[in-house]
């Protein structure tokens, strides 16, 4: 049921685009540290927060904007719907156009370079992932937010190569690290105890405090291969 | 002095530079059965800051990072807390 009535809502509505001044249709940009929902709300607060004065919809939770990305998807901003955004809604960017798709990764991705490096991807696959049927684009869709997301965590990750110490023969191996705290590491060299020699171990940290892990690996060539009886 | 004081003074010569790493592992107290988990992790995390100076070098961050780590292996082994993990050595 669609109303002009004012309604608090319809206040909340103006008070919104007057606060951000990016509407687009009867969609309103939040801000960025928000997390970006599209096509549906399901939370009573956004509800009325996001409220416009002429599209919403009471029945089921559902937005009935135009493309949030404007003619950048094509020139019909209903287009990625069919023209029909009462019956029709595209939450999973699986839209006809691949807009939606886009929208998710303008909003998904903060970084410039690597915004424009994932939508050369999604425009380069696009056609290709139609072939996979209904499910190809939102999958491909999935697929980037995923690598965004390991993108994401990489930028805190950092590996550490090997370092022998000044015997040539101990020392470690490789490390990994998150945000500069130990996660993982696996070294060479004797441990504390009576074995005197060097010894290959896994150590799980972080290993600042009592709290630590080191697993010696019992590492014999001529076994590995030979299955056990 | 007992061990676990040697230790603690071990590492804080190697915080405030008296001793270098590698130094201060030649001189660690020799093992005994006795040792508690919590010595060994104290001695395995100075192995890793003499074997890591390679990073130390390139991160000042991880240089704090590791001092960090050492100064509270040293709070731990003054208040003698429990709960030293699940050290697996060869024993």
């Amino acid at each position: 049921m669609l109303s002009t009535a004012p309604t608090p809502q319809n206040r909340a509505s103006r008070a919104c685009v007057r606060g951000l001044k990016t509407r687009v249709g009867g969609f309103c940009r939040r801000p960025a540290s928000r997390a970006p929902v599209f096509g549906l709300q399901t939370t009573k607060p956004r509800r009325v927060a996001l409220a416009t004065a002429t599209k919403t919809a009471s029945g089921p939770s559902q937005w009935l904007s135009r493309d949030p990305i404007e003619e950048e998807g094509g020139i019909n901003l209903y287009g990625y719907v069919l023209n029909d955004p009462v019956n029709l809604w595209d939450s999973l960017g699986d839209s006809p156009n691949g807009s939606r798709g886009r929208a998710f990764i303008r909003a998904q991705v903060r970084d410039p370079a690597r915004q424009a490096a994932l939508l050369n991807d999604f425009n380069r696959t696009w056609d290709e992932s139609q072939s996979y049927g209904y499910l190809g684009p939102a999958t491909l869709v999935g697929t980037l937010a995923a690598t965004e997301a390991a993108a994401v965590v990489a930028k805190d990750v950092k590996v550490d190569g090997p370092k022998m110490n000044k015997d040539g023969i101990t020392g470690r191996l490789c490390q990994l690290r998150y945000r500069n705290t130990p996660l993982l590491r696996l070294d060479y060299h004797k441990l504390p105890g009576p074995l005197k020699d060097p010894v290959l171990h896994l150590n799980i940290g972080p290993w600042d405090g009592p709290n630590s892990i080191h697993i010696p690996i019992q590492w014999n060539p001529g076994s590995w291969m030979t299955p056990p009886h | 002095m007992n061990k676990q004081e040697s230790i603690v003074l071990l590492i804080s010569k190697v915080l405030d530079g008296v001793l270098s790493p590698e130094e201060a592992l030649d001189i660690w107290p020799a093992d005994e059965p006795t040792d508690t988990k919590l010595m060994k992790n104290a001695w395995h995390l100075l192995y890793h800051y003499y074997t890591d100076d390679d990073i130390r070098l390139k991160e000042p961050a991880y240089e704090a990072r590791q001092r960090d780590a050492l100064r509270n292996m040293i709070e731990h082994l003054r208040h003698l807390k429990k709960g030293s993990g699940c050290y697996m050595d060869t024993k």
